[in-house]
């Protein structure tokens, strides 16, 4: 049978793994203090770096939406660089029939002409 | 320093000892246990300082038991591909290998030399790694079930379970400890 029921070994482990704490050597000592100050700088770091960029997020932020609003108006009010062709004359250029007309334009004046006359 | 840091920096200074000690007896190693310990410091005022102060203690105790989880996970990878890797015959064939070692220890060598702290540190280091974080935090650091369970990442049955075998198991090896 064990000597010792749950809350004793519970008691006796505790009570000494406290008494431990305090057996800690020096130079353990020294080097968990150093851990500790190092973390807390940490702490400060991190604060610090999140206060300096809050004003520049804000910056950047409002930098951007300007820009943004800045292009949105120039595209809106941007002179089309592209002329509307009518329809005609879309008709009158994809016509290979007509060109000839054109090129032969004297020739066709003089038809006309001379057929009016006789 | 600001009212926050300064609260940062005694809480710490509260939990610190106990920490690293919960550390060595899980690795066995000082300097692996203050690593383990600035890690979980630098966690905790990296990301939780601006937690109220009565968060930090459950929170400091689940980054230090998954930080001493990790590293137990990372060593036993470690171990395995040492062990493959380790050429057999040479070591047989290396005197120096061969050679005896006079400062090497059995575990109940360790146990019978040395402080009793040292033997109880042993005894609780030689238990599987989850009744070891189970046994300290239920017995040592006073966590409910619930709270073990949380700070472990695991089932309330589960720790139920682990701090019985742990106490099963130390009851047997300390029965003449404290004698």
């Amino acid at each position: 049978m064990a000597k010792y029921n749950e809350n004793e070994l519970s008691e006796n482990i505790s009570r000494e793994l406290d008494d431990s704490l305090d057996a800690l050597d020096a130079n353990t000592l020294s080097k968990i203090r150093q851990v500790r100050a190092r973390a807390v700088d940490k702490a400060k770091t991190s604060r610090t770096n999140w206060s300096i960029n809050q004003p520049g997020l804000l910056f950047g932020g409002l930098a951007t939406v300007c820009v943004m609003v800045l292009a949105v108006v120039l595209l809106i009010n941007a002179p089309t660089s592209i002329q509307v062709v009518p329809v005609d004359d879309i008709e009158l250029i994809s016509s290979s029939d007509n060109l000839e007309l054109f090129e032969d334009l004297e020739f066709y004046e003089w038809l006309e002409e001379d057929g009016l006359q006789s | 320093m600001p009212q926050s840091h300064r609260e940062l920096d005694v809480f710490l200074a509260s939990v610190e000892k106990r920490a690293f000690r919960m550390a060595e007896i899980a690795t066995g190693n000082k300097d692996e246990a203050l690593d383990i310990l600035q890690d979980a410091m630098f966690k905790l005022a990296e990301k939780y300082a601006d937690r109220k102060v009565e968060e930090w203690g459950p929170l400091f105790t689940t980054i230090l038991q998954s930080r001493i989880r990790d590293w137990y996970r990372r060593n036993k990878v470690r171990n395995k591909f040492r062990s493959w890797f380790s050429n057999k015959d040479e070591e047989q064939d290396d005197p120096i290998q061969q050679a005896e070692d006079e400062k090497a220890r059995t575990p109940e060598q360790l146990l019978q030399s040395g402080r009793r702290v040292d033997e109880l540190g042993f005894a609780i280091h030689a238990l599987p790694l989850r009744q070891q974080q189970a046994f300290l935090l239920r017995m040592w650091e006073g966590y409910s079930v619930e709270e073990t369970a949380k700070a472990m990442k695991c089932s309330a049955g589960s720790v139920k379970t682990h701090y019985s075998r742990a106490v099963h198991t130390l009851r047997d090896k300390l029965e003449d400890h404290w004698e």
